[in-house]
């Protein structure tokens, strides 16, 4: 796994030192190694992890064997020596590679078939192919979004990098805070794609590529999640269940292929248990497995996952977070992200891949199992707004709710509050996550840059793009409508937030993440399983019974408690001190970006009780911690 | 590397006063590939010396007269006329902001889903002074937008900025049988392949947009009336409108050319439509009567 970032540009712009700039910034991502190119408009950089081919034969940027073009590559395509033994040359015989490693392959299958050979591409990946007779760059990125890229593009200089803090350490690039971004990082936790914290600052969306040159700039799309969708689905549980174990077996398989020492995150959950179980059959021998617990027992599964390694035979790693190490962890959780990111399970992400790194260089993991079989609350949900008694009825039912004095029952009747329906699947995720409500937002957020009509619709912006892209649908069938609100978190939660996560604070530790479900093929073959089958009142349901089938049942019989840290406890106590420096009246109003009393009634309301509004003020934390690294 | 070049079309028609300073927020742009075609409809002012004046020192403005056909015809015209990857239909009444056309362009490359794209608009005054009504140009769902006339939203052509081939590719262009209804129709027509997008922003790329003082009222006419009427004929015979939005637009539009007669007192064809429109959805118009 590696690091890109390079720059287009035809009036000199650009200078040598920033692509060294850029090189060093990202340099993390990639300690082995590190090379530029240079050539008339264009620079590309790159910092290399060695995971295939370990020679420096595989060393970037890599010059074709007839040297017009290059490439810089991140990322790892899992079925390359598939592709590289059908690539012929122009007389018709088998193509000779010069390195053993994926680089080459893409990079001649790409002289011999052009930008749609990404379609045969299986695996997670950003890169860059120049061309240097037309001075003319590509960049792709990979179908779910595994892989990152962040670009500039003001209409005259471009550039590109895997990390956006990169780009901000360009000064003459003179970087801008996008407001319209704030309202929906307040309601969604993250930034979705195209749109970053800074002014003309983009994420390159999954699943499309960018070409570049003396034309022009061009943004296409290449591969929609819509698109595969059948008329049909399979609804006979035992040809589902051969579907998808045979695919998870085969994607596991492909992502064990490693010159490296690898191991795999166990939590002691369904998904990551699935692919141990799996490795452990496809790969025999000891495999290493991690997870984390907390002291707070709450919170700690950590005894779950031992369980299952025991039974499953792993070479098994433990490691206990406590308050202070999440507090030590701050600092690299705010560095990582470079924008305003609300998922405190980056924490626990970093801890765990500092942990791995000391043994491998290479771990899989379960990212992407609830997305695809509806394990969250957040889909049936979806269900029941939906139901047309309930939406008739929601203002009132709410009401009721409020009215209780339940904790949980007060956080719920905020899910009914829902005004426009055409906001409903950012309402369901927002409210699943206890976010700011749209409602709320324009109470809260105090600045007069934005008309009132302009931040609802960029609250809406999430939805009406998922809306959209329901037109790219070939065959139409009738989706339910938990399949709609899993199908607008593959498109944004999954790639904008929970793989930003992990590949930053992997990335961190220059450890190589896989997420083995995440592999096109399932995720295809998923979208036509019919939802009976995904959740039947147990959530993962045909997950489960493939799993059962290898490990037993009682190992899994627990509530859900998912991947959290026991941040409302947390914020109480030992991490009250943040509330007090970054909320406090003085810097929230030298920020200027939300309304102090606001923030001063939610403290208040915390302070009483309502433990819901924890994930409201961590938000709140963030945005301000953000704003005082980056000295704004 | 070439900026793909826009095509700004500026309809005149004896408004040589303000055409001029429309230019002038053109000849500002942050943007440096343009193509302006003024088309001249037949003015008896100094339209065509204010443009010569430009033309000296701006070759890319170019003027076409042609005898007085109306604003479509216009449109039409310099469509065919254009040469720019993106075109423009601005009026030449209104102003634009410094980035208008860059921030327009940006947001085309960059949301590869959209072949059109509009901003937040602001009103000015005769003068020039900013006055403080928002719009937001239509998009996402322009034909539910249009027929529910709702508040706030503007579909003033020249707030938008459109792929040409994809206008060239359609055939499409400005119903010659509308005057003030073309702008509605146009995007009516013209939505099931033009994807509009809202730009994120406000800062420096709005619509400056001119508010007429007396606004509708003091414009109202038998005309318009007439021009309304047209418009919902075309409208309703469109083949993707579907039977609840028909139905909806029949009531709506009766109700707003029963409201134009009454207005300009002539009862007896404004009880004609009231009753109409009340025909066609009785709850609603009830509602609306009672908050009128």
């Amino acid at each position: 796994m590696c690091g890109i970032s390079g720059y287009y540009s035809t009036d000199q712009f650009f200078h040598p030192e920033d692509l060294d700039l850029m090189v060093r910034m990202q340099e993390h991502r990639g300690p082995d190694s590190s090379g530029t190119y240079r050539d008339g408009p264009i620079g590309l950089g790159h910092n290399r992890l060695r995971i295939l081919d370990l020679s420096e034969k595989g060393s970037q940027p890599m010059h074709s064997a007839c040297n017009r073009y290059v490439i810089i590559y991140n990322g790892e395509v899992y079925n390359y020596e598939e592709l590289g033994s059908a690539l012929k040359t122009n007389t018709g015989t088998p193509f000779h590679f010069r390195s053993s490693s994926d680089t080459e392959v893409i990079l001649e299958s790409y002289i011999a078939q052009g930008p749609d050979f990404v379609k045969n591409l299986n695996g997670m990946f950003a890169f860059v192919i120049y061309d240097k007779e037309l001075q003319e760059m590509v960049l792709f990125r990979d179908r779910i979004g595994i892989k990152p890229v962040y670009y500039f593009w003001d209409g005259f200089h471009f550039a590109f990098c895997s990390e956006i803090q990169t780009l901000k350490k360009i000064g003459k690039l003179n970087l801008k805070i996008n407001y319209s971004a704030i309202p929906q990082y307040l309601h969604l936790g993250y930034i979705p794609a195209p749109f970053t914290i800074y002014e003309n600052c983009y994420k390159l969306e999954p699943g499309h590529y960018i070409r570049i040159g003396a034309s022009g700039f061009e943004k296409k799309k290449y591969w929609s999640l819509l698109a595969a969708e059948k008329k049909e689905v399979v609804d006979d549980e035992p040809t589902a269940m051969k579907l998808l174990s045979d695919l998870i077996a085969s994607s596991v398989q492909y992502q064990l292929k490693s010159d490296v020492p690898y191991g795999i995150f166990l939590s002691g959950g369904i998904d990551s248990s699935l692919v141990t179980a799996s490795a452990v059959k496809l790969a025999g021998g000891q495999i290493n497995t991690f997870s984390i617990g907390f002291e707070d027992q709450r919170y700690n599964e950590a005894s779950y996952a031992k369980r299952v390694a025991e039974h499953l035979g792993t070479n098994h790693h433990e490691f206990i977070v406590t308050t202070n190490d999440a507090i030590d962890t701050l600092g690299d959780y705010m560095s990582s992200y470079g924008e305003p990111f609300a998922d405190s399970s980056g924490i626990p992400t970093l801890l765990i891949s500092k942990l791995a790194r000391k043994y491998v260089t290479v771990a899989l993991s379960g990212e992407g199992g609830d997305e695809l079989f509806h394990g969250y609350g957040s889909y049936k949900w979806a269900t029941r707004l939906e139901n047309y008694f309930i939406y008739k009825n929601r203002f009132l039912i709410s009401k009721i709710l409020k009215s209780t004095s339940s904790d949980r029952n007060k956080r719920v009747a905020d899910m009914f509050l829902i005004d426009n329906k055409d906001a409903l699947r950012s309402h369901i995720f927002s409210q699943e996550q206890y976010f700011f409500s749209a409602e709320e937002i324009s109470g809260l957020f105090a600045l007069n840059v934005l008309s009132s009509d302009l931040l609802e619709h960029l609250l809406e912006f999430t939805d009406t793009t998922f809306q959209n892209s329901l037109e790219e649908r070939v065959e139409h069938r009738k989706l339910q409508p938990s399949e709609k609100q899993a199908m607008y978190d593959i498109q944004y939660y999954l790639p904008d937030n929970l793989l930003v996560k992990v590949d930053r604070a992997s990335m961190h530790h220059s450890l190589e993440i896989r997420v083995p479900y995440l592999d096109h093929r399932l995720v295809e073959a998923s979208m036509n399983i019919s939802p009976r089958l995904k959740n039947n009142g147990v959530a993962k349901y045909i997950l489960k019974e493939i799993l059962y089938k290898q490990v037993p049942q009682t190992y899994f019989e627990r509530p859900k408690k998912g991947f959290s840290i026991p941040l409302k406890h947390w914020l109480r106590k030992e991490m009250y001190f943040l509330i007090d420096d970054y909320l406090s009246p003085a810097n929230i109003k030298q920020a200027g970006l939300v309304d102090c009393e606001y923030v001063r009634q939610l403290i208040n309301r915390f302070n009483e009780g309502e433990d819901y509004l924890f994930q409201r003020i961590w938000l709140l934390i963030n945005l301000h911690m953000w704003m005082r690294t980056n000295g704004y | 590397m070439v900026r793909p070049k826009v095509s700004v079309i500026i309809p005149s028609y004896n408004s040589s006063g303000y055409l001029g300073r429309a230019l002038h927020a053109i000849v500002d742009q942050s943007y440096d590939n343009i193509e302006v075609l003024v088309i001249d409809d037949g003015s008896a002012d100094n339209t065509a010396e204010v443009v010569a004046h430009f033309q000296q020192q701006y070759p890319w403005i170019n003027y076409y007269h042609q005898s007085n056909a109306g604003v479509s015809i216009a449109r039409n015209n310099g469509l065919k006329l254009s040469t720019g990857k993106y075109v423009v239909f601005f009026d030449s009444d209104d102003l634009m902001e410094f980035d208008f056309l860059t921030k327009r362009v940006l947001f085309l490359e960059n949301f590869s889903y959209y072949n059109a794209c509009c901003s937040v608009v602001t009103a000015v005054s005769e003068k020039d002074v900013l006055l403080p009504y928002y719009y937001k140009g239509i998009h996402d769902h322009p034909v539910e937008q249009i027929l529910k006339h709702l508040k706030n939203t503007s579909t003033c052509p020249s707030n938008y900025m459109i792929k040409s081939d994809i206008l060239k590719s359609h055939h499409a262009g400005f119903d010659t049988e509308l005057s003030s209804s073309a702008d509605k129709y146009f995007f009516i027509q013209s939505s099931p392949f033009l994807k509009i997008g809202l730009i994120d922003s406000q800062s420096n790329c709005k619509l400056l947009y001119r508010l007429h003082p007396g606004g509708m009222s003091q414009r109202l006419s038998i005309g318009l009336l007439e021009d309304h009427k047209e418009f919902l004929k075309k409208v309703i015979h469109l083949p993707f409108i579907t039977l609840r939005q028909r139905l909806f637009f029949r009531f709506k539009m009766y109700y707003v050319i029963s409201g134009g007669y009454f207005k300009m007192r002539h009862y007896f064809p404004a009880f004609y439509y009231a009753l109409l429109s009340a025909l066609f959805n009785p709850y609603k118009f009830i509602l609306q009567v009672c908050a009128a």
